[in-house]
């Protein structure tokens, strides 16, 4: 059975008491468990280190800072998921590493095809398949994918629309698929 | 009619029951769990260090610069009440060249003296302290708040003509709460005005 990392991991109220107390044992038990988290989707999101680490010690300076804030409503790591995913979008934002992409500005693509084979199995490299799209798809895809935000949610964090959610995300996938089947052209000329 | 990607990418109550009754949807959207599952079996990425030692360090830092910034403060609103005791005894060094005390006093005007050369004594020994120490507590806050309260009230007697009986009073109030400050700062009883 696969243990459970990440975001996955729980800690009890107990010791999310502690911290509220001020404990710094308790803050750095918390630390020792997500860390890795945040820096993972920080670093999955900008694709740059230094950036990635920066957002992991902003992460939990505003946790130490702002813990009394927390209400036990929800899972901590989900609390702690979106400082760190909004603390990753505001620093790429303010580095306008960000090309916010206009509602008008994407272009369409066959409605209904992304899905029709799973294409992703082929792929050996997702993290180098990843890094292909640029940082806002990259961004929207994981936000909504594997963090499991929704396109509501995404949107308040760009403060666009949802439609530039959904739209970014279908063609974060076109994009995928393009890089996949043409990998797979050129393994089959070789 | 068949769902679009955008529908299967975030299914709403109708697409799920729309997925119930078709095949070829249903199979596309297996697809995309398996490719969900994928991208969310990438493993963690381990930090290159461990920085919990740094986020301390900064923490305590910014702490130690929103302390600095808040003494900072106290020490101006400090100086603010100084100037206001400053100004009381002015007024009462005016006082006597302008009035004549108009009924016969019960305390001597010696004592009167006394006792504001008392809280000029002590107002010297708070301004060496404050130079010294750093406090923060709401108490002590709270008490110097009531001190510049007390230099208002006094200025106002002097310029009312008040008895001296009230302004004894006063003074011997205000004598009080800065015994109370420079005696103990964490344990501070509240003096009733």
């Amino acid at each position: 059975m696969a243990s459970v990392t990440g975001f996955q991991q729980q800690l009890s109220q107990d010791l999310i008491r502690q911290a509220q107390t001020g404990d710094m044992q308790a803050f750095e038990r918390i630390y020792q468990t997500y860390a890795d988290a945040c820096y993972t989707l920080a670093f999955r999101i900008s694709g740059n280190r230094t950036l990635a680490q920066d957002v992991v010690q902003e992460v939990f300076i505003k946790v130490i800072n702002k813990i009394n804030g927390y209400r036990n409503e929800g899972h901590f790591a989900g609390w702690l998921r979106r400082i760190a995913a909004n603390e990753t979008i505001n620093r790429l934002r303010s580095e306008t590493r960000l090309h916010l992409v206009g509602d008008d500005q994407v272009e369409n693509h066959p409605a209904n095809s992304l899905f029709e084979i799973d294409w992703l199995n082929a792929c050996r490299d997702l993290s180098g398949l990843l890094n292909q799209l640029n940082t806002t798809s990259r961004a929207v895809l994981l936000l909504h994918e594997v963090e499991g935000y929704s396109h509501k949610e995404i949107a308040k964090m760009y403060k666009k629309s949802e439609s530039f959610s959904k739209i970014t995300l279908s063609r974060a996938f076109a994009q995928l698929r393009g890089s996949v089947l043409k990998q797979e052209q050129k393994n089959a000329l070789n | 009619m068949h769902l679009t990607d955008e529908q299967l990418l975030e299914l709403d109550e109708f697409d799920r029951l729309h997925l119930d009754q078709c095949e070829s949807c249903r199979q596309r959207a297996n697809n995309l769990n398996d490719m969900r599952q994928a991208f969310q079996a990438m493993p963690d990425i381990s930090l290159p260090s461990d920085g919990w030692q740094e986020i301390q360090k900064i923490q305590n830092e910014r702490q130690q610069f929103a302390d600095l910034k808040r003494t900072r403060l106290q020490l101006t609103r400090w100086k603010i009440g100084s100037l206001a005791l400053a100004a009381s005894l002015t007024a009462i060094m005016l006082w006597p060249i302008s009035h004549t005390p108009s009924f016969e006093p019960t305390i001597t005007n010696q004592q009167l003296n006394a006792l504001i050369d008392q809280n000029r004594y002590l107002q010297q020994q708070l301004d060496l302290t404050l130079e010294t120490k750093n406090q923060t507590n709401v108490s002590y806050q709270m008490l110097k708040m009531d001190i510049q309260s007390i230099d208002q009230s006094i200025q106002r007697a002097y310029l009312q003509e008040d008895s001296d009986e009230n302004k004894s009073a006063l003074w011997e109030i205000r004598k009080q709460l800065v015994d109370q400050l420079l005696s103990n700062g964490n344990k501070i009883q509240t003096v009733r005005i």
